[in-house]
């Protein structure tokens, strides 16, 4: 079968799975959420309490007292309509609404900080497999082992402490200054990257460690194979042979765990997100914990999912592009 | 006239260091390379083939230490080039067909590709447009259909093709010499025939020195015209093929020709060989091979033979080199 | 009996030879050491003594006092306790999780073995962290196992993952084929073959499983989910983050640093001792 094919339909199998999955976590919730709800509007508009828990749950889409099976319908069809209630502190919000504002930024971030770090892991795990000692490797060594003991989220922390409070570098909260309009103009963009800076550094400082990790170890490998033993006997300069033979193969199974990373990174986006204040959906998470607004953290979980399913998708889609023993067809 | 040598190999040695304790796997090792010739170089193995076959290009593997020798190609000490004139050496003037050869190409480079760059490291000015036309002869040559060939990757071909396409590639460059290490141990019989006979067209052809290394008998008596014999790390028989097949001197190398399959098909002298081979960490003292020899005297106990002529183009190193068979045949 | 002496004596060994095993070990046992010992001994008291808020270290608080006067080194003593025991239960039960699960698919295959992958796949897909916060407020967390549950919920994925993997390449290699051959039973091959060659395997995801745990958790606390003893290192951090205005009040960094610094040490035992045990351990790698 083709191999995009293939992906596609695993992505959506895991797809329905993990939208399942959310679902039935959700309903685990002690209680009915509901019911309060229903109570205060039913004495607030004078109508009957169960026509008020029907109004309630038409908002929310989400109905506890029906049968579960009926709530998951209910749940997939509203899915299939991109409708993925409200949130439950102010019904004005819609899901999608605030997702739409949230994930972008979550987005940008996470991208740009995973490329940063990649790049990085893949130079200095490359360079600390040509060379097996010295300075430059052993601070390597030290600095992946400090930051592999210590959480990312207080790095967070720690750079909240020393450049926003201390310093006053860079602002408490927030995605861009509120004096820039937003748009394809200089201020805005430098606001956007100013307000960007501390979450990105803390995701580089914590997730270059592992990319220097395994690159290491999978360039040791790479140098150890016999084509680069082979193309040493043909007469290739050693700068080819680190870029051409090292580098790229040793790469390849780096891109199947980009995927991984992205999750790892997403997920801890509640504490890093929090930390700076930085509004994606990180923050927003971390907030709709604090209220228990669950559909609303239902939505923004299932979302983050989606987008690591994605992600597994672009990274299959990389892998086959670079691993020529990988047709597409 | 004497044939002239175009490898000449002296007093090499060659460690590798376990953890059990250092090995040596070339151990004083004298060898030449007639120029023009097919020299097979035959052993069991771990008898150190391929370790003589890799000084020749200057490489060593990672944990190798070339301890002492040197290596004359055309007159210069291969073992002293350095740097850039290493890089130009290799493959221009020696190239080589691993015994991994099935994995020494890059995966992620198409054989084109693989040609291109080999040919532009050794001449930065070429153009690719006017040497495709000689990967094309190249493979031509050794059977394979270029146009389809040259687009592929590594993965895409199959074991016989790999190995022609890496005899078309160690031709790249028009090499003087060229090693081949068991270029047909992964092979079924009727595709080591096809290669065998393709290198026996360029060599015809070309003239070209070839360094057979291999354990397979029958293979050397169809395609080599001399035989060096490998125990343990040392050369304990050197010779024309015809002389070394018909007085054969060693006992070792008496023994490896007759066991040989299909070959002299005399069943009384067809006895495997006794004994296990050597360990190279723990050799025994003096001739390596004396534990497994059934003529072993006191004197093989103690002293390691050295390499000395008996014959016209023939050398053996053994104290008592086979009576009434080998040194004993030319009196 | 005698036999599993000798082998405990020759992991020693063989751990001992390992300088990064040998320091991972000792800060792994001075931390237990920490737990039990220590705490059995320190008194913990909890009272608010508002006059003596914030000391700088003295030989009555070798580590000071926090913003409500309570002696800090009492504190990370006995949470240190707390601490480590969620990082074993989450661990323990992870671990059997993922064994259970990944066993069963490489041993039964076929269909159930897709299956499980399948449902293996859903839990590594959905972000860890987030599920995490969200379980521990639907079952309401108020004690270690309930929080070692939650934690182990989200992170038997990795562990099923590996033990599927490395017993199905056993199950393919020679020498258990042979074992099959010579007609040895199923439950003695598991037993006496699979198993020991994967003791470094599993050793190595026990301790990867006891560490996130631990980070886990903490992160947890922060986010306040997990709040049921103040004396845990997370509840400490993040009290500390709201109490003392540690950004523009120095006094309060000891109360603040102490917490991150036990964590990165225990973290760094952890990350020292598997390696170690694994260079150790893993004859692919001993050859070198
Ligand atoms: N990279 C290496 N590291 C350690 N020891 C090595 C290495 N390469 C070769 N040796 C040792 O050197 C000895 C000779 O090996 P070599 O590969 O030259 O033998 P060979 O005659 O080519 O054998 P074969 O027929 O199996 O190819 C062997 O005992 C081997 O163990
Ligand atoms: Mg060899």
């Amino acid at each position: 079968m083709n191999y995009f094919l293939r992906k596609l339909g695993t992505s959506l199998l895991n797809l329905i799975a993990v939208v399942v999955t959310i679902f039935i976590v959700l309903h685990m919730m002690p209680g009915d959420i509901i019911e309060p709800m229903a109570r205060e509007e039913a004495s607030r508009l004078g109508i009957t309490y169960e026509e008020a828990y029907e109004r309630v749950a038409d908002r929310y889409n989400y109905n506890p007292q029906e049968p579960i099976y009926q709530q998951l319908v209910r749940y997939v069809k509203g899915l299939l309509r991109g409708d993925l209630g409200t949130s439950m502190l102010n019904p004005k919000n819609t899901v999608v609404s605030i997702l739409s504002v949230a994930l972008p930024w979550t987005i940008f971030v996470v991208s740009i900080s995973l490329i940063i770090s990649f790049i990085l892991g893949m130079q200095l795990g490359a360079l600390m497999a040509i060379r097996k000692r010295g300075i430059i490797n052993n601070s390597i060594t030290f600095y992946v082992t400090i930051v592999s003991a210590i959480p990312s989220y207080i790095i967070a922390i720690i750079l909240s402490i020393i450049f926003v409070y201390q310093l006053r570098l860079f602002p408490k909260s927030g995605v861009y200054s509120i004096d820039v309009t937003p748009g394809f103009n200089m201020p805005f963009i430098l606001s956007v990257l100013h307000y960007s800076v501390l979450p990105i550094t803390t995701y580089v400082i914590t997730s270059t460690g592992g990319w220097i990790l395994n690159m290491k170890g999978s360039s040791v490998h790479v140098l150890g194979s016999d084509y680069v033993f082979a193309a040493q006997a043909r007469g290739i300069p050693e700068k080819i042979i680190m870029r051409r033979y090292m580098k790229k193969n040793a790469m390849i199974p780096m891109i199947t765990i980009l995927a991984m990373a992205f999750g790892g990174m997403i997920g801890g986006a509640p504490l890093i997100e929090g930390q700076f204040q930085y509004l994606g959906m990180g923050a927003y998470l971390a907030k709709a914990l604090g209220e228990r607004d669950f559909i609303l953290y239902q939505g923004l979980l299932l979302c983050i999912s989606i987008s690591v399913i994605l992600a597994n998708l672009v990274a299959d889609l990389l892998y086959s592009k670079l691993d020529p023993r990988i047709r597409l067809e | 006239m004497t044939p002239k040598n175009i490898i000449e190999v002296r007093d090499l040695t060659v460690e590798f260091k376990k953890p059990k304790g250092s090995l040596l796997a070339v151990n004083h090792v004298d060898f030449d390379l007639r120029e023009g010739s097919v020299t097979a170089l035959v052993g069991e193995s771990g008898s150190g083939k391929t370790t003589l076959a890799f000084t020749m290009l200057n490489i060593v593997n990672t944990t190798g230490k070339i301890l002492s020798g040197s290596v004359n190609y055309n007159g210069t000490d291969v073992l002293k080039l350095k740097g850039e004139q290493l890089r130009r050496y290799r493959w221009k003037e020696i190239s080589m067909i691993f015994q991994s050869a099935q994995s020494s190409l890059n995966p992620l480079m198409t054989i084109q590709q693989h040609f291109w760059e080999t040919y532009l490291v050794h001449e930065p000015e070429a153009d690719e447009k006017k040497v495709i036309p000689r990967f094309f002869r190249l493979l031509e040559d050794v059977m394979l259909d270029p146009d389809r060939v040259l687009k592929l990757y590594p993965h895409e071909l199959s074991g016989g093709m790999k190995q022609r396409v890496m005899i078309a590639f160690s031709m790249l460059l028009s090499p003087r010499v060229i090693i081949l290490d068991e270029p047909t141990t992964a092979l079924d019989v009727i595709t080591q025939d096809y290669i065998f006979s393709i290198l026996d067209k360029i060599h015809n052809e070309t003239g070209i020195s070839m360094l057979l290394l291999t354990h397979d008998i029958g293979v050397v008596a169809k395609v080599a015209d001399r035989i060096a014999v490998m125990y343990a790390g040392r050369i304990v028989e050197v010779g024309d093929i015809f002389t070394v097949f018909r007085h054969t001197a060693h006992p070792y190398a008496k023994a490896l020709i007759t066991t040989a399959p299909s070959l002299l098909d005399t069943d009384k002298d067809k006895e495997p060989i006794k004994g296990s081979p050597p360990d190279l960490i723990d050799l025994p003292p003096g001739c390596a091979f004396h534990p497994r020899c059934p003529y072993a005297t006191e004197v093989c106990r103690e002293k390691c033979p050295a390499l000395t002529m008996i014959g016209e183009d023939h050398y053996v190193a053994c104290h008592n080199s086979l009576p009434g068979k080998g040194a004993a045949a030319y009196e | 009996m005698t036999r599993l002496l000798h082998s405990f004596k020759d992991f020693f060994k063989v751990i001992f030879r390992n300088r990064q095993a040998t320091i991972g070990l000792f800060i792994l046992t001075f931390f237990v050491l920490l737990a039990t010992v220590g705490a059995a001994f320190t008194p913990l008291d909890m009272t608010v003594d508002y006059a003596n808020r914030f000391q700088m270290p003295s030989w009555k608080h070798p580590l000071g006092t926090d913003y409500v006067g309570r002696d800090i080194l009492a504190q990370v003593i006995h949470g240190s306790r707390d601490v480590i025991t969620l990082g074993v239960v989450c661990a323990v039960m992870a671990l059997g999780i993922g064994v259970i699960i990944g066993s069963v698919s490489a041993f039964v295959g076929g269909f159930t073995d897709t299956l499980l992958s399948f449902f293996t796949n859903i839990f590594l897909t959905i972000p860890a962290f987030p599920l995490m916060l969200i379980l521990a407020v639907a079952f309401n967390v108020q004690n270690i196992w309930a929080a070692g549950f939650i934690l182990a919920i989200v992170s038997w994925g990795g562990v099923a993952r590996v033990v599927r993997g490395q017993i199905l390449s056993l199950k393919h290699a020679e020498y258990i084929i042979a074992c099959r051959i010579m007609g040895l039973k199923y439950w003695y091959i598991i037993f006496k073959e699979i198993l020991p060659n994967m003791v470094s395997l599993l050793a190595v995801q026990f301790i990867g499983l006891f560490q996130n745990g631990i980070a886990s958790s903490m992160g947890l606390m922060m986010l306040g989910v997990l709040t049921y003893r103040p004396t845990n290192w997370g509840v400490m951090l993040s009290l500390a983050l709201q109490n003392t205005g540690i950004a523009y009040n120095p006094k309060g960094l000891i109360y603040f640093v102490t917490p991150i610094v036990c964590l990165a040490l225990l973290q760094l035992g952890c990350i020292f001792f598997s390696s170690g045990i694994d260079q150790a351990l893993n004859p692919r790698l001993r050859t070198e």
